[in-house]
């Protein structure tokens, strides 16, 4: 029976030219297999991290910048423990209030971990850890000058994003809802409207995932990946999580690629009205 | 503190401290325990400007001066 | 018999070397400095499995219930031995919210707890509040953990001393081990001063400073890393009193018999370095009085920051190192003083038999030894 119904597969042509094999997210030079970017913090402990991050299928990495005080820099630290796993780092630039301090921190970034790669995070204020948009928009300008490749963390406001991605940002990333709330995409209208007015660079949905549904449907809604910490990192199994949000983006991905059905009011039978037993033909 | 005539003060990653004049910011690496020659991941600034590593050795420091040294630390 | 050679005199080393000791086995414990004032006197001396029940620690757990339940009995002799208190005292702890995101996130650590059968109870605000009338009244729920218990850790490093000695251990204070010499039969350690002492077995016990003592192969050093803590110290003067451990979202208070009310602690992952900051105490201070307002009042004793020796995955490095000759007793992070008793009695039992106990078989140091390994 097996060998049967695979041989009439392999005989059978392709019916579409969906896209079945997954295609590389591409950010700038940055080519990654997987669509989900993930943030180090808060895990139960370091090792729930590493295996969460293999479950995860990521392959690029957030980190914090911060002082050193670091007299012993073994391969016990943070970061010797993710440069032995291989993962490419993204710094950001959290805890930041005004361009100014962004772009040093940028710059010191550069300098540490030798990247041009950037997350840049201009938080307006600490309760709601929205992003000041006036502040953002000019370390943007100043750091894409400066020749990094910035993925702006930013409001889900279409104009903000237009513009981020105007004057060259490498990725741009509103946010689900606020960061570390895990209340998923509360405004997915405004989600799709900055996808229609940002249609060529790459969007991420980053801040606000809760669970898996939340990182398919961001994927939806057509974006190319998400950046995500704490629906992992703070989930009763992390690591299952992880593989959770690995299924979610790749099935999001496709059922974009698939193309939904138009949503329709009234309920339309999915088996032939023709036929039916106990009913006399028309 | 008093400051004698070989020294300079400054602030080192917040903290103020001393230094021997004429200190580089190599030395200043070594003040916090790092090796200025192996210092992979780490990154400075003096006076919010960014020092290469290169200049690390030939960047003297002066009295006053703010000197960030910082590394990758966990965040999302 | 040579003498087992212990680096290291804090909680771990000094109670390892009394347990040993009372069966008449020679052992010397070495440190660098005056013992046990690294770690093990920095730390709160909380002994509460419950409290600190993780997402993904359950094995953890099961060894540090089973160090609790062993430690009335532990107290017991200790407090034979050396003819004095450590402070051991069973009112319980009390875990509390402060708000409604941290009351969502206690509900669902009591619902963990309950999964696992703990024996915890759920109390509104106010039956708080009635156990320890100095909570704040804000308020709004709170976990009391009956069975989460603690000792003073001063008195406890400060008998463990006395017994080791009167079991007819020896102590050498202010004696630095320089370098373990590593051998199946016959291992050793020198000293700063370059003398050699030969012993039959090594156990390195050296907490947050164990990957630092030389003589091993880099392969072979315990994978153990320091996490700063910060923590203060109030004297509790009438009115105010507290019975209970509480334990908020951002800080714990751990009241002791003396009157010493001890707040604490950042997490810090900064190296070796032990300064106290503004930051850091205020980040206390503020978690404190959040959820002990009259704490507001009293006098400030003594502020300090010491080092929890962590691993990889927080749970401790007990038992045969990929060195010959030396077992290894570190890395026990926030949980040194609870696993004080079963550490002490499974490696003493190990020293004397040669068998690894089912107890500390799963933290073998050897299971970090590809750095890819333990993704289980």
């Amino acid at each position: 029976m097996a060998a049967r119904s695979a041989s009439a597969t392999a005989t059978r042509k392709p019916a579409s030219d969906a896209p079945e094999a997954p295609e590389p997210l591409v950010i700038g030079d940055l080519t990654l297999s997987s669509r989900v970017l993930l943030g180090t913090s808060g895990y139960p402990n370091p090792q729930v991290m590493l295996d969460a991050m293999e479950a995860s299928g990521t392959e690029l990495v957030t980190v914090a910048i911060r002082r050193v005080n670091v007299r012993d820099a073994s391969e016990e630290s943070l970061l010797g423990l993710l440069q032995q796993q291989g993962y490419q780092l993204l710094p950001n630039t959290a805890g930041c209030y005004t361009a100014r301090e962004a772009v040093l921190v940028a710059q010191l970034a550069r300098e540490a971990l030798g990247t041009d790669y950037i997350k840049l995070e201009v938080i307006g204020d600490d309760e709601t850890l929205i992003p000041d948009v006036e502040q953002l928009l000019k370390a943007a300008k100043t750091l894409v000058d400066d020749g990094f490749q910035v993925l702006a963390y930013a409001n889900d406001d279409p104009i903000t994003c237009q513009k981020l991605a105007g004057m060259g940002c490498a990725a741009v990333m509103p946010l689900g809802s606020p960061i570390g709330s895990g209340m998923g995409l509360v405004n997915p209208y405004n989600l799709r409207l900055i996808r229609e007015l940002v249609p060529d660079t790459p969007l991420l949905v980053d801040a606000g995932i809760g669970t898996a549904s939340d990182a398919a449907l961001a994927m939806e809604l057509g974006y190319d990946g998400i950046l995500l910490n704490t629906a992992v990192s703070k989930a009763k199994h992390p690591v299952a999580m992880a593989r959770a949000i690995r299924h979610a983006v790749q099935a999001g991905r496709l059922a974009h690629a698939a193309g939904r059905i138009p949503r329709r009011l009234y309920a339309d039978a999915s088996s032939p009205a023709t036929g039916r037993v106990g009913t006399r033909s028309p | 503190m008093s400051v004698s005539e070989a020294e300079i003060a400054l602030i080192l990653n917040g903290d103020a401290t001393t230094l021997p004049e004429g200190a580089t910011v190599a030395d200043a690496l070594r003040a916090e325990g790092l090796d200025p020659n192996d210092a992979r991941g780490i990154a400075v600034a003096v006076n919010a400007e960014v020092i290469r590593k290169e200049a690390w050795t030939t960047t003297a420091l002066d009295a006053g001066d703010d000197v960030e040294i910082v590394t990758a630390s966990q965040g999302g | 018999m040579a003498p087992v050679l212990i680096v290291g005199g804090g909680t771990i080393g000094l109670s390892i070397g009394w347990r040993l000791a009372r069966t008449g086995r020679a052992v010397v414990v070495f440190d660098r400095a005056e013992a046990g004032r690294g770690t093990s006197w920095l730390a709160a001396g909380m002994l509460a499995p419950d409290a600190e029940l993780q997402f993904e620690e359950l094995e953890l757990y099961a060894f540090n219930r089973e160090s609790l339940d062993r430690w009335p009995r532990f107290a017991e002799e200790l407090e034979a031995d050396a003819g004095q208190s450590v402070d051991y005292r069973d009112e319980g702890t009390l875990i509390v919210a402060d708000d409604r995101d941290s009351a969502e996130a206690l509900r669902r650590l009591y619902d963990f707890q309950r999964e696992h059968d703990l024996n915890v109870d759920w109390l509104t605000g106010e039956e708080a509040r009635e156990i320890e009338p100095f909570l704040a009244p804000r308020l709004s729920a709170a976990i009391h953990a009956p069975f989460d218990h603690q000792v003073d850790n001063r008195k406890l490093i400060e008998a463990l001393k006395v017994a080791l000695q009167n079991a007819g251990g020896t102590l050498r204070e202010h004696t630095p081990v320089e370098r373990i010499a590593p051998d199946e039969e016959a291992p050793a350690v020198v000293l700063g001063d370059g003398t050699r002492v030969d012993g039959s077995a090594v156990v390195l016990a050296a907490g947050p400073w164990s990957r630092g003592v030389k003589g091993l192969e880099r392969a072979h050093r315990p994978p153990v890393r320091p996490v700063k803590g910060q923590m203060l110290q109030l004297q509790m003067e009438l009115p105010f009193d507290l019975q209970h451990v509480v334990r908020g979202p951002d800080a714990y208070l751990a009241p002791k018999s003396n009157g010493r009310l001890l707040v604490g602690a950042t997490s810090e992952e900064m190296g070796f370095d032990t300064q106290v900051t503004a930051g850091g105490l205020y980040d206390v201070l503020e978690g404190g009085w959040d959820i002990v307002p009259g704490i507001y009042d009293l006098p400030v004793t003594e502020t300090w920051a010491g080092l929890r020796p962590s691993t990889r995955d927080h749970a401790p490095l007990i038992g045969r190192s990929a060195a010959p000759g030396v077992v290894f007793a570190t890395g026990h992070y926030r949980h040194g003083v609870l696993l004080t008793p079963i550490t002490a009695e499974e490696v003493a039992h190990l020293l004397r038999t040669g068998e690894t106990s089912p107890w500390i078989e799963p933290f073998s140091p050897q299971r970090f030894t590809s750095s890819t390994a333990a993704s289980a």
